[in-house]
C-alpha cells in the first residue's frame, strides 16, 4: 500500500472512532484514574502560538555571510530585508554560518543570544520522509490539499493526520490528563479557538483577553438576577435538541467556569507586567501568564493555551507588513517571557509559534504566496537555547530542498515537534502514539529541543 | 463645523406593508394582495409563516406573521418569493454616502459608523427582505473584509454590498464577473496590480485570488457529485479539484487589471486616481499573453486578450461540475439547515443547471429552489432532532430587534440611526464585511466534537459560538433591554413594546402565544410556556407591565431555543 493511502487509512479508522463516540468516552474516562494531570507532582504550561494566514519565517532568519547574503537577496529581490535591517544571532553553539534575525525581532534576538529561544527549522507537514526526487516521482507522498491555508491549518492543528479531522493535537493531551473532578477544562483558548485545543471529549475553555466576563443581569453572584437566573436555568434544561443542547451546555461552562477563574483570580499576586498597547496578541498572552500566575489555585498541575495573531497572508505589501507583524509578534513573546520569568516559571513554561506554511521565495513583485515548510520559534527556560534545531535550507531557487518556486520541502514534521514538546510536559512514549498516530514513520529522537 | 442642516433634513416614514402581500409599491396601509384575504388563519399557518420568515428574512416584524400566513393560505411560497423579488433594491452606499457627507463631525476618523447604519437600515427596515438577507449570505460567499486595508474604505465597501444585492436573483457567472473585475476585491485578494512574470527577478503572478476564487467562490478543493457528495479515486480518496499548476495558470489569467484609468505608466502608483466605484480594467502591458490549460477542459490560447481570457477563466469554473452543487450547499446551510440530505443538495444543484428555461446560474431559481423543497418546508423533514441550525449571532440580533421595532419609524437621512450598534461585533464576534480572514466567520464544515459530531452534523456557526461569545451574545440582549444606551436606542427606535403590552392586557398566555411564533416559529414546548408564566407570576404584582415584558423577552432572548431555528 502506499504511503498517501496509508496516511489517509489512519485518519478512516480515526473518523470510525468518533462513530462510537459513546464508547471512546467511557474508554477514555477509564483511562483518567491513572492518566490525569494529578499524577504529576509539578506545574507545566505549554503555549501554542498560531500565526495564521503563513508566516514568510525564511525572512525571519536571514543567511549574512557575504555570499549567502548576495544568493538571499538575488532570489528574493525585493522582498529581501536589507542588510542594516537585520541584527545578528550569536550562533557560537551551532555549526552555521553568520545569521540574522529583522532588526525588529531585537527582543528576541536578545533571548536567543541569552540563550532562552531557539529556532526550529524547516518544519512541516509530511507523510514521510521524503526527498523531492521521491515526492516529484510519487506525488501520493505529497500531504493532502497543500497550499491550502485552512486544509493546512488543519493538519498542523491535528499533527497530520487528516485535514477533516476536528481534534487537534493539544486536545488529545487534555483528553489524556484532564480531571474529571473539575469543570475547568486545561485546555483554554483566548479570543478564539481553533481545531488544535479540541479534544474528542474536552472541548476548549474560550476566554476573552480581558479575562472571563459575566452575564449580565444573569450572574450568580448578584442576588437580584436570582428570579431570573433560575428561570433561564430551567430553560437551558429544556433544551431538547441536539443544537441547542451544545448552546446550553455552553452557557453552562461558561458560567461555572467564569466562577472558578474569578475566584482563582482574585488571589492573584500583583506583578509588574508591562505589555506592549495595541498588541493584541500581547494582550491575549498577558491572559495566559495570568492563568498561569494562578495554577494552584486552579487545582492545574498542566495546562494547555492556544492563541492567535492573523495577517500573515502577505500576498502584497510583504516589506512594510511583514516587519510590522514581525514587531508585534516579538514585542508580545518578550513581554510575555518577562512576566513568567519574574514569577520564576520560566523552566515550566513553554512557548510555541505554529503557521500553516512558510512562503515562497520567488514573489510577485511586492509579496510572496504560500510555500511548504517553514521555521518557528521555541521560548522558555527549559529550551536548549540559541539554537537553530533541523536541516537549515539554504535560500536559492532550484536546490533538493526547493519543490519549485522556492517552495521548501520541510525535513522535520509536525509530529516530530508534536512529540518533542509532549515528551517534555510529560507525556508517556504510549500517550505519545496515540497522540500522534503516525510517530513511528519518523526518528523520534532527532529532535534535542529541551535541556532535560 | 456642525454640517446639519434643517432644511436638508429629509424625513420620510416607512410603512410596513406586508412583506408577501403587494407587489406594487403603496404608501397606505392598504391590504391589497394577490388574492382573496383568508381570516381563519391556523396555528399551522403561523407556524409556517414564521419558519419562512425565519428562514428568509431578517426577522418577523410586527404583524408580518399574521399577513405571511394569510398570504400562505392562498398562495404558495413560490408567489410569496416572486413578491419579494419585485421589491426596489434597497441600497447601501447612497445611505452610507449621504451619512458621511452630513456627519463629519460624528464621522471622527472613520465612515464605519455610517455604512453599518446603512446596513443595519436595509436590513432591519428594507422592504426588500429577500434580497437582504441573499446578499448577506452572498457576502459570506464572496468574502471581502473591513479587517484589511479595506478598512479605510468603508463607503465604498457598501458599494460592493451593492453588487452583491444587485446579482443575488441574477446569474451567478455574471456575479462572477463583477466580483472579479471589483476593485474592492481586486485589493483584497490583491488581484489588483497583479503582474505577468518577470523570470530575471524570480517574479511570478500572485496566486491569491486565483485559489481562493477556486477554493472558496465556485468550485472547492474536491470534485464533487451534483449531491454534494465526493467523488472517489479507485481507491477510495477524494479527487483534488486542481492542483498547483492549475493554480499557476489562473494566476497568469489574472495579470494586467488594476483601477480604471490605470495606465502602463502610473501602474506602480498603486493609489494614484484611486476608483473604488467603477470595475477595474487592464493594462495590456502587465498582462501575461501566454497559452494557458485550465480546468474542465477550457484553455486560452497564446496572444489571447486579458478581457477575453478573463471570460474564457470564469466560464471554465462556472461550467465546472462542482459549480451547482457548491453553491447549493452554500445558499442551503445559510438559510435553512447545515445539514441538508444529499437529495436535497442534488435538487438545488439541478436549478442551478437549469432553471428550466435551459439557463444555467439563475440565482432566483437556487434560492427559490432552496426555499420551496419538501426539505425546507414540511414537518417530515424539519421536525427531526438534527435539522435546523444555529443561527448566526448577527441574525439573532436582527430577528431580536425586528421583533420590536414598531410598524412605523422615522427615517431621517442626516443622523445616525443605529449608532448604538456601530460595534455589534463585540457582542456577535460578526458584523457585516467584517470576517477575520476570505475564510469568513466560520468554516461551512466545522465539528463539535461530542454528540453534534456522533451525530455526523456539521454545525459551522458554533465556530464563534464558543464560551466567551455565548456571554457576549447574551449580554447584548442585556445592553438592549436594560442599558441607558440601549434606552436611547429604543427611544429613537420608538421600541416601546405596545403590541407586546396590548397581549399582555389580554393575559400572560396571550403574550406567550405572540412571542411562540414571533421568536421560536412556533416551536415553544409545555413546559417551556409554564416557565415564563411561572416567573411572570412572580413578578406580575412587583414591576411595571414595561418591566414584565422585558423579563420575559430577556429570558427568550437568551434561551437556548432562541439560538437554533428549526
Amino acid at each position: 500500500m502506499n504511503s498517501r493511502r496509508k496516511f489517509l487509512k489512519r485518519a478512516f479508522a480515526s473518523t470510525a472512532a468518533m462513530g462510537c463516540y459513546g464508547a471512546l468516552g467511557l474508554q477514555l474516562s477509564a483511562m483518567k484514574a491513572f492518566a490525569s494531570q494529578s499524577r504529576f507532582d509539578n506545574h507545566k504550561a505549554l503555549v501554542c502560538v498560531f500565526l495564521y494566514g503563513g508566516n514568510d519565517s525564511f525572512n525571519m532568519l536571514i543567511p549574512t555571510a557575504t555570499n549567502e547574503y548576495a544568493a538571499y537577496q538575488q532570489t528574493r529581490q525585493q522582498i529581501a530585508y536589507p542588510l542594516d535591517a537585520l541584527t545578528a544571532l550569536n550562533l557560537t553553539n551551532n555549526d552555521l554560518s553568520s545569521h540574522a534575525m529583522p532588526s525588529v525581532m531585537s527582543p528576541l534576538v536578545d533571548l536567543f543570544n541569552t540563550g532562552q529561544l531557539s529556532i526550529v527549522s524547516n518544519v512541516g507537514p509530511l507523510v514521510e520522509p521524503a526527498t523531492k526526487e521521491q515526492l516529484k516521482a510519487n506525488p501520493n507522498k505529497l500531504p493532502p490539499l497543500l497550499f491550502s491555508h485552512n486544509s493546512q491549518q488543519a493538519l498542523w492543528q491535528t499533527a497530520g493526520v487528516d485535514t477533516q479531522l476536528s481534534q487537534g493535537w493539544l486536545g488529545s493531551i487534555a483528553d489524556l490528563l484532564q480531571d474529571t473532578n473539575t469543570s475547568l477544562p486545561m485546555n483554554i483558548s483566548i479570543g478564539s479557538s481553533d481545531i488544535l485545543s479540541a479534544g474528542a471529549t474536552n472541548l476548549p475553555l474560550v476566554l476573552n483577553a480581558t479575562g472571563p466576563e459575566d452575564f449580565s443581569l444573569l450572574n450568580p453572584t448578584t442576588s437580584s438576577d436570582q428570579g431570573r437566573l433560575q428561570a433561564h436555568s430551567t430553560l437551558l434544561g429544556l433544551a431538547n435538541t441536539p443544537l441547542s443542547r451544545e448552546y446550553a451546555s455552553r452557557i453552562v461552562s461558561a458560567r461555572d467556569n467564569t466562577e472558578i477563574i474569578k475566584a482563582a483570580l482574585a488571589t492573584m499576586p500583583s506583578r509588574n507586567a508591562v505589555y506592549p498597547e495595541g498588541n493584541s496578541l500581547g494582550a491575549q498572552l498577558h491572559m495566559v501568564a495570568n492563568m498561569i500566575s494562578v495554577q494552584s489555585s486552579l487545582s492545574q498541575s498542566r495546562q494547555v493555551f492556544f492563541v492567535g495573531l492573523g495577517g500573515w497572508d502577505t500576498h502584497d505589501n510583504q516589506p512594510e507588513q511583514h516587519p510590522a507583524l514581525l514587531a508585534t509578534l516579538s514585542e508580545a513573546l518578550a513581554a510575555f517571557n518577562t512576566d513568567i520569568q519574574a514569577m520564576n516559571k520560566s523552566s515550566d513554561v513553554t512557548t510555541l509559534t505554529l503557521s500553516e506554511f512558510g512562503r515562497t521565495l520567488t514573489s510577485n513583485r511586492d509579496g510572496t504566496d504560500h510555500g511548504w515548510a517553514g521555521h518557528q520559534l521555541i521560548m522558555g527556560g527549559a529550551v536548549t537555547g540559541a539554537r537553530v534545531i533541523g536541516h537549515l535550507p539554504s535560500q536559492q531557487l532550484g536546490t533538493d530542498d526547493d519543490l519549485g518556486d522556492g517552495r521548501i520541502i520541510p525535513t522535520t514534521s509536525i509530529e516530530q515537534l508534536g512529540a518533542s514538546l509532549a515528551t517534555w510536559f510529560g507525556m508517556s512514549e504510549n500517550e505519545i502514539s496515540q497522540i500522534f498516530p503516525n510517530i513511528d514513520r519518523f526518528d523520534k529522537s532527532q529532535l534535542k529541543l529541551f535541556t532535560t | 463645523m456642525i454640517q446639519i442642516s434643517l432644511l436638508s433634513r429629509v424625513v420620510y416614514v416607512t410603512c410596513i406593508l406586508m412583506l408577501g402581500g403587494c407587489g406594487g409599491a403603496s404608501d397606505t396601509q392598504s391590504s391589497a394582495s394577490v388574492s382573496t384575504p383568508n381570516t381563519q388563519i391556523t396555528d399551522p399557518q403561523r407556524k409556517e409563516a414564521a419558519r419562512l420568515l425565519t428562514q428568509a428574512s431578517f426577522g418577523p416584524r410586527a404583524n408580518e406573521i399574521e399577513q405571511v400566513a394569510e398570504f400562505l393560505a392562498n398562495n404558495n411560497v413560490t408567489a410569496w418569493i416572486d413578491a419579494q423579488v419585485n421589491k426596489p433594491i434597497t441600497l447601501h452606499y447612497p445611505v452610507a454616502e449621504q451619512l458621511s457627507s452630513d456627519n463629519e463631525v460624528l464621522s471622527g476618523a472613520s465612515d464605519r459608523p455610517m455604512r453599518m447604519d446603512a446596513w443595519w437600515r436595509a436590513s432591519l427596515l428594507g422592504e426588500d427582505q429577500l434580497r437582504q438577507r441573499i446578499a448577506f449570505a452572498l457576502s459570506q460567499l464572496f468574502v471581502i473584509s473591513e479587517n484589511s486595508q479595506l478598512g479605510n474604505f468603508q463607503i465604498e465597501i457598501a458599494n460592493y454590498y451593492d453588487l452583491l444585492l444587485g446579482h443575488a436573483f441574477g446569474n451567478y457567472r455574471e456575479l462572477m464577473e463583477d466580483v472579479t473585475k471589483s476593485p474592492v476585491m481586486g485589493l483584497y485578494l490583491s488581484m489588483m496590480g497583479n503582474e505577468k512574470p518577470q523570470p530575471d527577478l524570480n517574479i511570478r503572478p500572485d496566486e491569491n485570488f486565483a485559489r481562493e476564487l477556486m477554493q472558496l467562490f465556485t468550485i472547492g478543493l474536491n470534485e464533487m457529485n451534483i449531491d454534494g457528495s465526493l467523488k472517489l479515486d479507485l481507491q477510495g480518496q477524494a479527487i483534488p479539484t486542481y492542483n498547483q499548476e492549475t493554480i499557476e495558470a489562473y494566476a497568469h489569467v489574472f495579470t494586467g487589471w488594476h483601477f480604471a484609468g490605470k495606465t502602463e505608466l502610473n501602474w506602480n502608483l498603486f493609489f494614484a486616481n484611486y476608483d473604488f466605484l467603477t470595475p477595474m480594467e487592464l493594462v495590456d502591458s502587465f498582462h501575461d499573453q501566454d497559452s494557458k490549460i485550465l480546468l474542465n477542459g477550457y484553455m486560452v490560447p497564446s496572444g489571447t486578450q486579458g478581457e477575453t481570457a478573463l471570460d474564457i477563466a470564469l466560464d471554465s469554473l462556472f461550467m465546472h461540475p462542482n459549480m451547482p452543487p457548491f453553491v447549493a450547499k452554500h445558499m442551503i446551510q445559510h438559510l435553512v439547515t447545515s445539514n441538508p440530505s444529499s437529495e436535497y443538495v442534488a435538487r438545488v444543484a439541478s436549478a442551478f443547471e437549469d432553471n428550466g428555461e435551459g439557463v444555467r446560474g439563475n440565482m432566483l431559481a437556487v434560492v427559490t429552489a432552496v426555499m420551496i423543497d419538501s426539505e425546507a418546508r414540511e414537518p417530515e423533514y424539519y421536525s427531526q432532532a438534527h435539522y435546523g441550525k444555529v443561527k448566526q449571532p448577527l441574525i439573532r440580533t436582527t430577528q431580536i430587534l425586528r421583533a420590536l421595532i414598531p410598524e412605523q419609524v422615522v427615517v431621517t437621512e442626516d443622523e445616525l440611526l443605529f449608532r448604538e450598534l456601530v460595534s455589534i461585533q463585540d457582542f456577535t464576534a460578526q458584523s457585516p464585511l467584517g470576517a477575520p480572514s476570505v475564510f469568513n466567520f466560520f468554516l461551512p464544515d466545522h465539528q463539535v466534537n461530542g454528540e453534534l459530531l456522533s451525530l455526523g452534523m456539521v454545525t459551522p456557526e458554533f465556530q464563534i459560538i464558543t464560551t466567551n461569545n455565548v456571554v457576549r451574545n447574551s449580554n447584548f440582549v442585556a445592553y438592549f433591554l436594560y442599558s441607558t444606551q440601549g434606552k436611547h436606542f429604543r427611544e429613537r427606535l420608538n421600541i416601546d413594546f405596545t403590541a407586546y403590552e396590548l397581549k399582555l392586557d389580554d393575559n400572560i398566555e396571550a403574550l406567550i402565544a405572540h412571542i411562540n411564533f414571533m421568536l421560536l416559529q412556533g416551536n415553544m414546548s409545555d413546559d417551556y410556556a409554564q416557565v415564563l408564566r411561572d416567573y411572570d407570576n412572580q413578578i406580575a404584582g412587583v414591576v411595571t407591565e414595561n418591566e414584565r415584558i422585558r423579563e420575559t423577552l430577556m429570558l427568550v432572548f437568551t434561551s437556548p431555543q432562541f439560538a437554533v431555528q428549526q
